[in-house]
């Protein structure tokens, strides 16, 4: 268990040192969100309907660009080989490096949610439901994105190979999340669908790392 | 399970394939011949939709063996993972495409269909985007083992994706009971038996059997030129 | 976590190892047992599957036969296995942003078999100290190359599996690495090397690769389902 926090507090200190990468993922999310206006068009009623949706569609494109090269570079390096050998558990390793860039991604989309909501004119009442959606939903995303992304690490990067496989599996969390709003807009009951993302979310917890570390130990040449 | 292994060998395989094949194309031209006449001729018109019902024979049986070869393909992979059997991926690799344009069929058909009685050439429903999501499955499918060179590598990788995707399978079958949707609820996989008459639910099981004879022929044809090909790559890399 | 210490010399050897690769053999019927304070080293064109024998050996490449430590069978991907065992591949696992002394405290949270020892006198070793706080991808190749090294002063693992472990290095590095060598096989260790430069290795058997599965000789081995293909 110490040995899990040690790795998580080193991966944090990775991904600050790795600053640029980040900085550049949620600058990503920021231009979808500014270009969306000019594509829609100005008119700040459909855009306040359109908000949530608008801002969860701009955090899956980031979502994807994020995840394009979760593995690669450890592949790249020899650190998998490092990790595959390592006397921790494999599953374990992974758990900690996906939370490591899962809560700096949150944190950071979190921190950005205000500033979104403010450009696409979104009611500031469905702000804490539309936060709650991306604490359950994203890290869906990025489980999911991380067992793609074993199954993809060895090959050549192909252009949009992750987008078509990611999509399919994207699309209900996308529907709930988005759903959630609604619901909060309408002021209905937003439990059950908050139930329905909680229990994707309690299913890839345990799985995606074994599911993870089972696919890149297979897939070494 | 003996059985299975017995045709596990590549040559014996193609060799019943060669015996099946122009029986199953024989037996798929006349099931649809039959099939076709009793849909489009036989049947009553419905008396709500009138003659635009009869796009239902063609629709219908589509979709459902759409689904089956996934779920075929589904436990192909299982057993390809567990059991290492040869030819449980050369059957994935060879009924995707078979698949996809099924389900394509399916959902231009349906969207044929829906423009008179709906109104409306897509709607967002649960049986109709779980649907779209199944299609987008297969292409996943096709495009990721493209993308592989090394096909045990590859094989691992498509197995593991067709079950996540799996997961997809449930839902479009029963969509249409979670939800409230456009698309009507199903009227023949039912408890308490099947709503439809004799003379449209015979017309229907007659096209399924038909497409599921085409996509059994296609299937084995298939298999062999994908057999074919992987003999071309080994022979080629022997000559190197 | 420290690895046990042997009550008896460690032994590892293997029998009737093969490995294959896109459906063509790499190698077929490896036969060799290491003693303590034994060196084996591989030598083979490129190609011959050089690499692909330690990363069998170290369990990262699937591979049949069977491994042995102290005579008793164990599996090449098991957590004992992975204990006794210390591998420097090709590639230097190291990660740009990070400094030398970063680097060495995220290589001890992913493994904590390098904890045995001190980081400052592996660092010293291979005349690293002065560059803890340089980030790593302002070093040479040649100084990359000692820091990978590093890794095998902070693990206690009797077996060293090294790939090219000389590449980049120049001659004060090449006798350090050397000296490194002999050292651990005099406390006991043993040492599988994997090289076409010219490292002094005393008494080591020797493996060539060359005549292992269908590099040279022209006949191509192929597996069972490729037979089968034949068929058809």
């Amino acid at each position: 268990m110490k040995a899990f926090f040690h790795l998580l507090g080193c991966e944090f200190r990775l991904h600050l040192r790795h600053a640029s990468r980040n900085a550049g993922l949620i600058l990503f999310f920021l231009l979808i969100i500014v270009l969306l206006p000019f594509a829609i068009g100005p008119e700040p009623d459909l855009l306040r309907r359109l908000a949530p949706g608008l801002i969860w569609l701009a955090a899956l494109l980031m979502s994807l660009l994020a995840l394009d090269d979760l593995f690669i570079a450890d592949a790249r390096d020899g650190t998998l080989d490092l990790m595959q050998l390592s006397t921790l558990p494999l599953p374990l390793i992974i758990a900690g490096k996906m939370l490591a860039q899962i809560a700096i991604i949150l944190l950071a989309i979190l921190v950005m949610l205000p500033p979104a909501a403010f450009m696409l004119g979104m009611e500031w009442t469905i702000l804490p439901v539309l936060a709650g959606t991306f604490i359950l939903g994203l890290p869906v995303l990025f489980l999911l994105g991380g067992v793609m992304g074993a199954i993809t690490v060895g090959l050549r990067r192909h252009p949009a190979l992750l987008t078509l496989l990611l999509t399919p599996l994207y699309i209900p969390a996308l529907i709930f999340a988005v759903s959630a709003c609604d619901a909060a807009v309408l002021r209905q009951s937003i439990w059950p669908v908050f139930c329905l993302l909680g229990a994707m979310l309690a299913l890839l917890i345990p799985t995606a790392p074994i599911l993870i570390a089972a696919i890149l130990r297979q897939d070494q040449s | 399970m003996s059985l299975i292994s017995y045709f596990a060998n590549p040559g014996r395989f193609t060799r019943l394939a060669q015996l099946l094949i122009p029986w199953c194309a024989i037996a798929a031209l006349c099931a649809f011949a039959i099939g076709l006449y009793l849909a489009l001729v036989a049947s009553p018109p419905d008396y709500q939709q009138g003659e635009t019902v009869r796009i239902m024979y063609v629709h219908v049986p589509a979709a459902w063996i759409g689904l089956m070869l996934y779920i075929a393909m589904a436990i192909a992979a299982a057993i390809g993972l567990v059991a290492r059997h040869a030819l449980a991926d050369i059957f994935c690799v060879a009924a995707a495409p078979v698949g996809a344009s099924l389900i394509a069929v399916c959902l231009i058909t349906g969207s044929l269909w829906g423009k008179p009685t709906w109104g409306a050439w897509w709607v967002w429903d649960a049986r109709l985007t779980s649907v779209l999501i199944l299609l987008l499955i297969y292409l996943g499918y096709i495009v990721l083992r493209h993308a592989f060179d090394d096909h045990e590598k590859g094989s691992k990788a498509g197995a593991i994706f067709l079950l996540i995707g799996a997961v997809n399978i449930p839902i479009v079958r029963f969509s249409v009971d979670w939800w409230h949707t456009l698309h009507q609820p199903a009227s023949v996989l039912r408890p308490g038996g099947s709503s439809l008459p004799p003379s449209m639910l015979t017309p229907l099981l007659v096209m399924g059997l038909a497409y599921g004879l085409y996509a059994v022929c296609l299937v084995l044809l298939r298999m062999r030129t994908v057999l074919t090909q992987r003999k071309l790559e080994i022979l080629t890399r022997a000559a190197q | 976590m420290i690895p046990a210490v042997f009550a008896l010399p460690p032994s590892f050897g293997v029998k009737d190892f093969a490995a294959h690769r896109g459906g063509s053999i790499m190698f077929d019927g490896l036969d060799f047992t290491l003693a303590s304070g034994d060196a084996l080293l591989v030598t083979g064109v490129n190609g011959s599957g050089k690499s692909s024998l330690l990363r069998a050996l170290a369990g990262l490449l699937p591979a049949g036969g069977t491994a042995f430590w102290q005579c008793e069978r164990i599996g090449l991907r098991s957590l004992e296995h992975r204990t006794h065992l210390a591998y420097i591949g090709h590639l230097d696992a190291l990660k740009p942003e990070l400094t030398v002394a970063a680097q060495i405290t995220y290589w001890q949270a992913l493994d904590p078999n390098l904890t045995a020892k001190p980081s400052t006198t592996a660092l010293e070793f291979f005349d690293l100290n002065a560059l803890r706080d340089c980030p790593v991808r302002l070093l040479s190749a040649g100084q990359k190359r000692r820091l990978s090294l590093c890794r095998l002063l902070l693990t206690a693992a009797p077996l060293w599996l090294l790939d090219e472990p000389a590449t980049a290095l120049d001659a004060t590095g090449q006798q350090r690495l050397e000296d490194l060598i002999a050292a651990h096989r005099k406390s006991g260790g043993m040492v599988i090397l994997a090289t076409h430069q010219a490292l002094a290795l005393p008494d080591a058997t020797r493996l060539d690769m060359n005549n292992m599965g269908s590099a040279v000789t022209g006949t191509p081995t192929l597996s069972a389902f490729e037979r089968d293909m034949m068929d058809l």
